[in-house]
C-alpha cells in the first residue's frame, strides 16, 4: 500500500509541534547546564558579544571625559569626600572589631568569612525589552553551578541560570522574572523584591508585600533575608528612593535603587558553598 | 551544490543576525526599547517564499534565538514558526513587490510577538506588566522595526528569492 506523502508530512509537522511543547515544559524555569550544541552556539555568539561589551564599557566610562571644568570641580569634591570617608573608615574598623568580638560571644558565624567564591569577569550583557542578563567568562569546568548566587563588593547581582563549560549567564535582580525575599536593614521587616520591566533600565527594582502599617523613607537600606534558598542573608540590595501607597495598604510598594551599578559592573564573585553554612 | 551553499550561508547568516541583534540593536535602544530584526527577517522571507519555507525559516531562526538567550527553549521557536507560517499564508493575497506588504506584516508580527511573550511571562513567571508601559513598548518597537524593514528590505527579499529558487529541489518541503 502506498503511503500518502501528505499524511507523512502532516505527522512530521505534528511531531515538531509536540517537540516544541516538550522543550518548553522541560526547560521552563529550570536553571541548568546547557547541552554541548547549545554551548557551541553560545560560544560562537559570545565572541562578537565580548567585543561589543568592552566597547560599550569604554563609552560608559568616558562619556564625561570631555568636560574639563566639570572634571576639576569633581576632583575637588572627591578629595573632600575622600577625607571624610577615611575618617568614617577608621570608625567602621573600630565598630567591626567590636562586632566580631560580640559575634564570638553570641556564637553567630560570619557568613561571608566561610564562603568560597569564584571571581569572574563580565564579558557580555543581554538587556532587552524583557531580560536583564549578564554573561561571565567562567562555566561548569571552573566550578560554576546553576542557582549559585552572584555578588560584588557593592552588593547583590543575581544568580546563575544556565552554564556551559566555558561561560555562564546571570539573571540579575533587575530582570523581570527575578523575585526574592529581603528585609529592611534597620527595622528588619521582610519584604519581596521584584524586578520590573519599566524600571530595569534605571538600575531600580520594586519592593512589594510590604507589611501593613510600615512605610519606608528615602535612604532606607534593603538587604537579603536568606529565605528562599538561593541568596545568603545580609547582602546589600540597595536603598529606597520612593514609597508609593497603593489603593489598599496591601498594595503599597517602594522603589529601590540597587547598590550595584549594572551599567558599569566588570567583575563579580560567584558564591559556591551557600548550603555549607556550618 | 547550489542548494547546499544557500542553506550553508543561511545558517551562517542566522548566527550573524542573532549576534547583530544582541550586540548592536540591543545596545541602541529607542527610549529604552529594543527592536527585533527577526520579525522583519522572517516576514520578508515568508512573503517571498511562501508558507513552508517561511515556517521552516522561522522555526530555525527562533531555535537559534532560544539557544543564544538560554532561558526557556521553544518560545521563540514557536512564535517565529507561527509568524513564518501566517506571513506565508497571506503571501498570495498581497503584492510581493510592495514595501507596504512587508510593513503591514512586520506591524502585525511585532504585536503578536510581544503579546505572546507577555502572556508567557505573566503565566509562567508572574511578571507584572503595566498596561501603559506595554502599549508604549509595542508602539516604539513597531516604529523601530518598520524602520529596519525599510533599511533591509532589498537584502532580505533577495535572500527570500534565493530560498525560493532552491525550494523545488528541497524535497522535504513538498
Amino acid at each position: 500500500m502506498k503511503i500518502n506523502k501528505k499524511i507523512i508530512y502532516r505527522i512530521i509537522k505534528i511531531l515538531f509541534a509536540i517537540l516544541i511543547f516538550v522543550a518548553i515544559s522541560l526547560t521552563n524555569g529550570k536553571n541548568r547546564k546547557v547541552t554541548l550544541f547549545e554551548g557551541i552556539v553560545n560560544d560562537i555568539i559570545l565572541v562578537p558579544q565580548k567585543i561589543a561589551h568592552t566597547f560599550n564599557l569604554k563609552i560608559a566610562k568616558n562619556d564625561e571625559a570631555f568636560e574639563i571644568e566639570k572634571l576639576k570641580d569633581e576632583i575637588k569634591e572627591l578629595k573632600n569626600e575622600n577625607r571624610n570617608l577615611s575618617q568614617e573608615l577608621t570608625n567602621i574598623e573600630a565598630t567591626k572589631s567590636e562586632n566580631l568580638e560580640l559575634k564570638k560571644v553570641l556564637n553567630v558565624k560570619s557568613y561571608y568569612d566561610d564562603k568560597d567564591v569564584i571571581v569572574c569577569d563580565i564579558v557580555g550583557a543581554e538587556i532587552n525589552n524583557w531580560d536583564a542578563l549578564l554573561i561571565i567568562n567562567k562555566g561548569f569546568k571552573d566550578g560554576i553551578r546553576p542557582n549559585a548566587p552572584v555578588i560584588t563588593k557593592e552588593g547583590l547581582v543575581g544568580y546563575i541560570t544556565t552554564c556551559s563549560d566555558n561561560s555562564a549567564k546571570i539573571v540579575t535582580i533587575l530582570d523581570s522574572t527575578s523575585t526574592f525575599s529581603a528585609r529592611a536593614t534597620e527595622t528588619r521587616e521582610e519584604v519581596i523584591v521584584k524586578g520590573d520591566i519599566a524600571l530595569k533600565n534605571y538600575n531600580r527594582v520594586k519592593l512589594t508585600q510590604i507589611p501593613i502599617g510600615v512605610t519606608y523613607g528615602s535612604g532606607d537600606l534593603i538587604e537579603t533575608s536568606g529565605i528562599g534558598g538561593i541568596y545568603p542573608k545580609g547582602i546589600s540590595v540597595g536603598k529606597v528612593i520612593s514609597f508609593e501607597k497603593g489603593i489598599n495598604p496591601l498594595e503599597n510598594t517602594a522603589i529601590v535603587e540597587t547598590s550595584v551599578d549594572f551599567d558599569r559592573v566588570e567583575m563579580v564573585a560567584v558564591i559556591t558553598n551557600v548550603g555549607d553554612k556550618e | 551544490m547550489r542548494k547546499f551553499l544557500v542553506i550553508f550561508w543561511t545558517i551562517i547568516a542566522f548566527i550573524v543576525i542573532v549576534a547583530v541583534q544582541k550586540n548592536v540593536l540591543e545596545q541602541i535602544p529607542l527610549f529604552g526599547i529594543c527592536p527585533n530584526i527577526g520579525t522583519v527577517l522572517v516576514c520578508a522571507i515568508a512573503i517571498i517564499s511562501g508558507t513552508q519555507v517561511g515556517g521552516v525559516f522561522g522555526f530555525f531562526y527562533g531555535f537559534i534565538m532560544d539557544i543564544s538567550y538560554g532561558r526557556t527553549l521553544g518560545i521563540n521557536t514557536l512564535i517565529f514558526l507561527l509568524i513564518g507560517i501566517v506571513s506565508g499564508l497571506l503571501n498570495n493575497k498581497m503584492s510581493k513587490d510592495s514595501k507596504i506588504s512587508l510593513e503591514v506584516f512586520v506591524l502585525a508580527s511585532t504585536i503578536v510577538l510581544e503579546v505572546v511573550t507577555a502572556g508567557f511571562m505573566t503565566l509562567f513567571y508572574d511578571v507584572d506588566i503595566p498596561f501603559l508601559y506595554f502599549a508604549r513598548m509595542i508602539l516604539i518597537e513597531i516604529l523601530y522595526n518598520l524602520f529596519l524593514s525599510f533599511v533591509f528590505y532589498r537584502t532580505f527579499t533577495a535572500w527570500g528569492e534565493q530560498l525560493n529558487k532552491i525550494k523545488k529541489s528541497y524535497y522535504v518541503l513538498n
